[in-house]
């Protein structure tokens, strides 16, 4: 039985938006092709664990990125090394915008993050300033197809040139309401505004993430459950219904 | 000008008559909302009429029935009382109410009345800027309903610049002391303030939780490490500097609970005991805010005790119906820490197993994003369940995260009718069933229960 090392940063503090939900669908997911996972966790001040298969982060408050983004940058270097050999990366939000370049809290103020991905993120300070809330589909990459969520940012993100976009934008704003794109994905780390939680509410991504670790690990992929898993399914439907309705 | 108010007024009572009589429960904000329209400035005409004699209540959780109680124990008391007690909190279900304060033709005639009013929190500042109440309450704050509120450092920020005028130097604050994201906003005051918490270490719980607020001290310092009542609520402590909860006035101690009736002491007198119908430690919180709020305006211990013996249902709020023999339970359930209550608190009944009938909308009122649902621990109901039934417009939602969650035994039924008949049928004889619902699905099987049960509707109370 393949067994896998998923870790889950700072889930006591960037754990505003139910993103925990990924972990309950990654180990339902894990349960259907007979992998065995254990979670593992990182706080504030902690070593950077050995042999992790995947990696996840969540978002929090604006203050609550401040108290990590000191921390992860500690850990930059570990993490974009184990990237660039394929490791595959959910970060979220909050987390996404950690594994950016920066993130510009104000005109005062910015957080340095660990440039996963090549993209900057700045947050409006203007009260007037529309903050980007609603549901939200995308046409993904890596033929994932449509991929549903909700989005809840205040912050803009811009992607450079050294990073692809996670995906299209069918309904909603995305990375910055202007140029289409949403979240960002690098080598097998993906980095993305959706919540909803992303991971249950898109089995197929929960299963690339599984796959990607599993051949990073072990060399080849594992086949897939064939047969149809109606709740799983039903909830999808309904979900791309919903917003394609809206 | 002002004939043309009183004109304004007059039709909005009217209204408001009318909609009573047509409407069963339904339309208490419509006439204020009327009001607000056309009578911008009448928020003043309520702050000069009922000078010295409003209660201001807010926070995530409990607003409604901490409303009730103290409504409940103060005009039991002699007091007539005007509220928005059914729940409609923004200005327009603020000017609703004050509409009975008002003779046909729209002249103030209640001058012996005090003024009870929920307030939603993310215009409680400049409320109370324009109504500027004798006492202010803040029961809580928890994440809630993000896609309308935003973090909820935006709301904390907010109170606090307004609470910490000097405007407030006569108004008397009544206060949550167990929760530390209240704490800065006591601290600085200007009026009086009045603490009220719990001390029963029995209650102390330091397991998972996954809606716990992350709190930082001032000197920067993560509050994390102090004995808990759920979620980030206890006895706080900053570890590195002296910056701790104040000592409660009021306090409750040696809860108890079974079935029927949760028990409590306030501040350790057994003369004091109180037995009540609402369970859970939330509601311990809910009735320690109203009972606080009333020994300050004098009522005696004796006769709030008296009040709260013959307390009515709440509506909603663990109201209950009886329908072929089985007890029905609502519970408003909208945010996950409130959820988690509920279900800590279904989890300590002693009885077989739960029937369960959870309904979840995402109408603006239940907010738009239903993803709140995996941050409560759904995990923990799944073991003491009998029968589960799944409604409500996100059913299909719902049913994914029981079956993440570990349970595969379920009916999703959307249609509300059938999905009520069938958690009657499924449960046993003389057995109870619990109905989990969100704020718009609450009030579409309340609509229903009410009709089959033969029970009245709730302005009738």
């Amino acid at each position: 039985m393949y067994s896998l090392n998923i870790l889950h940063l700072y889930p006591d503090i960037l754990n505003l938006y139910a993103d925990r939900g990924n972990i309950l669908a990654l180990q339902y997911c894990a349960q259907k092709i007979d992998v065995s996972i254990n979670i593992k966790y990182l706080f504030i001040g902690d070593e950077f664990p050995a042999d992790i298969d995947l990696i996840l982060i969540g978002g929090g408050q604006d203050q609550d990125q401040e108290h990590v983004s000191l921390d992860l940058i500690r850990h930059g270097s570990k993490i974009k090394s184990l990237v660039l050999e394929n490791l595959p990366v959910l970060a979220v939000c909050g987390g996404y915008q950690l594994f950016g370049k920066s993130y510009q809290l104000s005109k005062k103020k910015i957080l340095e993050g660990i440039g996963i991905f090549d993209c900057v993120s700045i947050a409006e300070p203007n009260l007037n300033h529309e903050r980007f809330i609603g549901e939200i589909l995308i046409n993904a990459q890596n033929n994932l197809g449509s991929i549903i969520g909700f989005e809840n940012h205040s912050a803009r993100t811009y992607l450079g040139a050294q990073v692809e976009p996670f995906g299209h934008i069918v309904k909603g704003f995305g990375n910055n309401g202007v140029d289409s794109t949403e979240g960002a994905i690098f080598h097998n780390a993906i980095g993305t505004y959706l919540h909803g939680p992303i991971l249950p509410r898109n089995i197929k991504l929960t299963y690339f993430l599984l796959n990607c670790a599993i051949k990073r690990k072990f060399g080849s992929f594992v086949e897939l459950p064939s047969e149809n898993d109606v709740i799983v399914d039903n909830a999808y439907n309904y979900g791309v219904n919903y917003i394609l309705s809206k | 000008m002002n004939l043309i108010k009183y004109i304004i007024l007059s039709k909005a009572i009217f209204l408001k008559q009318l909609l009573r009589f047509f409407v069963l429960g339904g339309g208490t904000a419509l006439p204020g909302l009327f009001v607000e329209k056309f009578v911008p400035h009448i928020l003043n005409d309520i702050a000069n009429n009922f000078q010295g004699k409003i209660i201001v209540i807010s926070g995530t959780n409990g607003k409604t029935t901490v409303t009730n109680t103290l409504v409940n124990i103060v005009s039991s008391n002699g007091i007539p009382v005007i509220s928005n007690n059914a729940g409609s909190n923004l200005h327009r279900g603020i000017i609703s109410a004050y509409l009975d304060a008002l003779n046909n033709f729209g002249k103030f005639v209640k001058n012996d009345s005090m003024m009870i009013l929920e307030v939603d929190e993310a215009i409680l500042a400049s409320t109370c800027k324009k109504l500027k109440p004798s006492i202010i309450m803040l029961l809580n704050l928890f994440r809630d309903q993000l896609d309308r509120y935003g973090e909820i450092d935006t709301i904390r920020k907010n109170w606090l610049k307004e609470f910490s005028l000097s405007y407030y130097q006569n108004t008397h604050l009544i206060v949550n002391t167990d929760d530390y994201l209240l704490s800065e906003i006591s601290k600085s005051f200007s009026g009086e303030v009045t603490y009220y918490g719990i001390e029963d270490s029995s209650l102390e719980n330091n397991k998972v939780d996954h809606t716990i607020e992350t709190c930082y001290c001032n000197c920067g310092i993560k509050i994390d490490k102090f004995a808990r009542y759920y979620g980030h609520l206890g006895k706080w402590k900053c570890i590195v500097c002296d910056n701790q909860r104040t000592k409660p006035q009021i306090y409750a101690s040696n809860i108890q609970q079974d079935n029927l009736n949760l028990k409590f002491d306030i501040n350790d007198r057994q003369d004091q005991e109180l037995k009540l119908l609402n369970l859970g430690v939330f509601s311990v919180y809910n009735y320690l805010a109203a009972i606080t709020a009333s020994l300050f305006l004098n009522i005696h211990f004796k006769q709030i005790a008296h009040a709260l013996s013959q307390e009515k249902q709440i509506f909603g709020r663990q109201e209950t119906f009886l329908v072929k023999n089985k007890t029905i339970k609502l519970f408003l359930v909208k945010n996950p820490i409130g959820l988690n209550q509920v279900i800590q608190t279904l989890n300590t009944l002693k009885k077989k197993k739960l029937n369960i009938l959870f309904a979840l909308n995402n109408q603006i009122e239940d907010g738009i994003d239903v993803s709140w649902i995996y941050d409560a621990d759904i995990e923990m109901i799944v073991s003491g369940l009998k029968n589960l039934v799944i409604s409500g417009d996100r059913a299909d939602d719902l049913a994914l995260r029981f079956t993440l969650g570990g349970r595969k035994e379920f009916i999703v039924e959307k249609n509300l009718k059938n999905s009520i008949d069938f958690i009657i049928d499924l449960s046993a004889e003389d057995s109870e069933i619990y109905l989990l619902l969100t704020y718009s699905a609450m009030m579409k099987y309340r609509k229903y229960l009410v009709k089959i049960s033969g029970g009245k509707p709730f302005w009738a109370n």
